[in-house]
């Protein structure tokens, strides 16, 4: 009798989990597809293939940016300098090939080469001499914010000359469905494939979830959190080539939020800021829900500042949610 | 003068299915230094938490002078005069000496009319008079040496001038010149008439100053005992006193191999000493010794969590270099952590996570991992160990005490090692998985696993090992074999070497 009622108890318990799992999961898909049916009412230019590779184009770089930082995330790091590693490669690729003449390969190359590096120093610092992430990465910001505006002397950098290969990135299209787009889905399946299937983000997910565990499990947690963080540059690295070959101007300072949009983006879609736990699906969900947000507030002509505003409200909302369904279930 | 002070009365109380004190009662006269003895995990330090308010009994009474005063809260005791010093530092570190004892309201100040300057000068006088001439009263408590803390530990517990002081274990971190510094304090104190409550491991100690003694075992009371009628012998005898359990294997005394392991002159540059023993293929070695002889950093160095310092570790016929946790595994020696919430388990991933983390080699398979082979090995894992569980893909943390413990045994069994380290197996877990964890280091023994247990529990000791090391500051004191081992010899050999 007693083992029956103890049974049924478990039983009751396993079904919350699975659906606060559940809630959660589909939670951001759901307000998304809300969004979408309400602004399809509201604005008639809304529901339009033109509309969304407008959205879809827009989102590209800060999607790829997102995407990079799930893995520091689930790595249990943290990250500050994908905005200023961004706008270091799309200034390097905007400059590099008119003023040098190195060929765009060459330079797209050494864009990523610098991405690498620049994610390698933060994490060794942070992986293997156990700094603190937060104060590390945001030193690396300053560091490479000043650099290269101190190269650039700070001018707006007018990409009049770009190379062939690096326009034909940022303007053409394929059945209507720009280069970019294509490319940008390509790296995110890739990387949803790693984290879904790969040992190597099974090490990631155990090391975020606690480094001081996986000490005493034989991992090395140190060389694993380093490589999160060179992943994050390298695509951040890649989301500035992009974004370089979208504007015909690079402002070289740090004036875009790429990295704080895709904190946000990360967090919404419910990745777990302490650390192993979270999946690419999730940083998808968080991101077109960002970039659908700010679609419907330019087509229904409000300020930027109502963008923030709504910005901070999602995310604030989704942080709720979070807290009451831990509260509740576990 | 035999009228009872303060009376503890029919005191239970149990912790996460563990039953920590079982209808305890204990009269203390007034102005008598009452001493409380027993083994690790006898209750000792949860009476103390009982009375001082910082743990609230399940059932029973507290009373003083009388007076009904269980479950007050603390700042309500101290009131009524009872004032305890823990075994936990209760010292903020990042505060001078007069930083501390102001808080703990050694001195009497109204509001905003106290100057600092009178504080300083008191303070430096009354360390003065503990014979502690040279200390600043504005010196950070973390910079303080040892013995100094626990002066300023319990001059923080008398601020209040209390009637009743609470004591656990005071001596323990301190040395021959603290410790005897201490029991001048002690004496002092009992001068003025504080009733004083006194806990150690430390017979000595505590014939040296007690009236009264009071044993503990398994969390019931044994008996209380007048300080004539003491003697280490008689209180030994009430301490371990528990009728001897049966052996669960025949002992083996495993002479005619090489062995698997040989630790010659190792020492890790801190806590251990010269420590040179050998382990041989399918023995259980047990490492007794108190709590803090070095027996846990002893297993680290083993397992590479800290680096030999000097000395030489030889493995299977081979010198192991630079050992770390990764290779410690290749090489099939495993450490089962002492704290499976803190060291052991991801609490916040699932069962099959957990099972695998350790040997992810084992479910790859070019580059991916083998979802199948996973559920398969990690199924067969949780059977074989008797976990009780949902599903594959709940969280460790929703387990109870004793399963969490198996799928960390399930963790380590995972690498397959050859050499399994053992840190207190059973802590904090329930009787009935206490016996499961038996029955299962018995069997994989029988497997041919070469175990090292570490245990605080003697008896856990006894009842497993073939041959038990006794350990004492960072250095091997003795070696027990086959039927020399007994609960009575080795905590006397521990216990004899503490005395200062």
């Amino acid at each position: 009798m007693k083992e029956t009622s103890q049974a049924a108890t478990y039983k009751l318990k396993r079904d919350n989990e699975n659906l606060s799992n559940l809630i959660r999961t589909y939670a951001v898909w759901l307000i998304l597809l809300l969004l979408i049916v309400i602004m399809s009412f509201i604005s008639p230019v809304f529901l339009t293939l033109r509309n969304f590779i407008t959205v879809f184009k827009n989102i590209g770089p800060f999607s790829i940016v997102a995407v990079g930082l799930t893995f520091v995330f689930l790595g249990g790091g943290f990250d500050l300098s994908q905005g200023a590693i961004l706008l270091l490669t799309s200034t390097i690729i905007v400059n590099l090939n008119p003023v040098t003449g190195i060929s765009f390969v060459g330079s797209f190359l050494l864009c990523l080469l610098a991405a690498a590096v620049i994610g390698a120093i933060n994490g060794y610092f942070i992986g293997m001499q156990r700094m603190n992430a937060f104060i590390t990465t945001l030193g690396m910001r300053y560091v490479l914010g000043a650099l290269i505006y101190i190269v650039t002397s700070g001018a707006v950098i007018s990409a009049a000359s770009k190379s062939h290969i690096l326009e034909a990135l940022g303007l053409n299209s394929v059945f209507r469905i720009p280069i970019q787009t294509i490319i940008v889905a390509a790296i995110i399946i890739i990387c949803w494939f790693i984290v879904r299937f790969t040992a190597y983000s099974r090490e990631v997910k155990i090391v975020g979830s606690s480094l001081f565990v996986s000490r005493f499990t034989g991992l090395k947690f140190g060389r694993i959190q380093l490589s999160t963080y060179v992943i994050n540059a390298v695509l951040a690295g890649i989301a500035g080539i992009l974004v370089g070959s979208q504007m015909s101007y690079v402002v070289p300072t740090l004036t875009w939020n790429y990295d704080f949009d895709a904190i946000t983006a990360c967090a919404v879609g419910g990745i777990s800021l302490s650390g192993g736990r979270g999946s690419i699906m999730n940083t998808l969900a968080g991101v077109m829900l960002i970039g659908f947000i700010n679609n419907a507030m330019v087509l229904l002509g409000l300020a930027q500042a109502w963008q923030s505003i709504f910005k901070g409200l999602v995310l604030l909302i989704a942080i709720i949610v979070d807290m009451q369904i831990k509260k509740r279930y576990e | 003068m035999t009228e009872t002070f303060l009376e503890i009365k029919n005191i239970y109380k149990k912790f996460r299915g563990v039953q920590a004190l079982e209808d305890v009662s204990i009269d203390v006269i007034k102005g008598e230094v009452h001493s409380i003895i027993g083994e690790n995990g006898a209750g000792k330090s949860t009476l103390i938490k009982i009375i001082s308010g910082v743990v609230r009994s399940d059932k029973g009474n507290v009373l003083l002078e009388g007076e009904d005063i269980t479950h007050f809260p603390i700042k309500k005791l101290f009131k009524k005069g009872i004032s305890a010093s823990h075994q936990e530092n209760s010292l903020f570190d990042n505060l001078t000496i007069a930083q501390n004892l102001l808080i703990s309201n050694f001195f009497d100040y109204k509001g905003l009319g106290f100057s600092w300057t009178k504080i300083i000068d008191s303070t430096s006088e009354i360390l003065k008079s503990f014979g502690l001439n040279n200390i600043n009263p504005l010196e950070l408590v973390s910079e303080l040496p040892p013995e100094t803390r626990q002066i300023i530990e319990i001059l923080k517990s008398i601020a209040r001038k209390p009637k009743v002081l609470c004591l656990d274990e005071p001596t323990a971190s301190l040395n021959e010149k603290g410790a005897q510094q201490f029991f001048k304090l002690l004496e002092s104190l009992k001068e003025k008439g504080i009733t004083i409550l006194y806990i150690s491991h430390n017979l000595e100690e505590v014939l040296r100053i007690s009236d009264r003694i009071t044993v503990l075992r398994d969390g019931k009371k044994v008996k209380t005992i007048e300080r004539k009628e003491a003697d280490k012998q008689a209180l030994h005898q009430l301490m371990i006193g528990r009728s001897i359990v049966q052996k669960l294997r025949q002992k083996i005394i495993h002479k005619q191999e090489q062995p698997i392991l040989k630790v010659k002159n190792a020492s890790d540059g801190n806590k251990l000493k010269d420590i040179s023993f050998e382990i041989y293929p399918g023995e259980v070695l047990g490492l007794a010794g108190l709590v803090g002889c070095g027996r846990t950093e002893l297993a680290w160095l083993l397992f590479g969590l800290t680096p030999l310092k000097s000395g030489e570790i030889f493995y299977k016929n081979k010198l192991l270099r630079n050992i770390t946790p990764d290779r410690a595994i290749k090489n099939r020696i495993m450490y089962l952590p002492e704290d499976r919430k803190l060291m052991g388990l991801f609490l916040s991933q699932d069962l099959k996570v957990n099972i695998t983390a350790s040997k992810i080699s084992k479910i790859r398979k070019n580059m991916m991992i083998d979802f199948k082979k996973e559920n398969k090995l990690t199924t067969d894992m949780l059977g074989e160990l008797g976990v009780r569980y949902t599903t594959l893909s709940q969280l460790a943390l929703k387990l109870s005490g004793g399963n969490q413990q198996k799928v960390l045994f399930g963790k380590c069994l995972f690498t397959e090692p050859d050499l399994l380290i053992l840190d207190e197996p059973t802590k904090g877990i329930d009787v009935g998985s206490k016996e499961e964890i038996y029955e299962l280091i018995a069997k994989l023994v029988e497997q041919g696993m070469t175990i090292i247990l570490i245990s605080s529990e003697i008896e856990e000791i006894c009842k497993l090992s073939d041959r038990v090391i006794v350990m004492v500051k960072g250095q091997i004191k003795d070696e027990y074999k086959g039927d020399m081992i007994n609960e009575r010899d080795i905590t006397s050999c521990y216990l004899q070497t503490e005395t200062r």
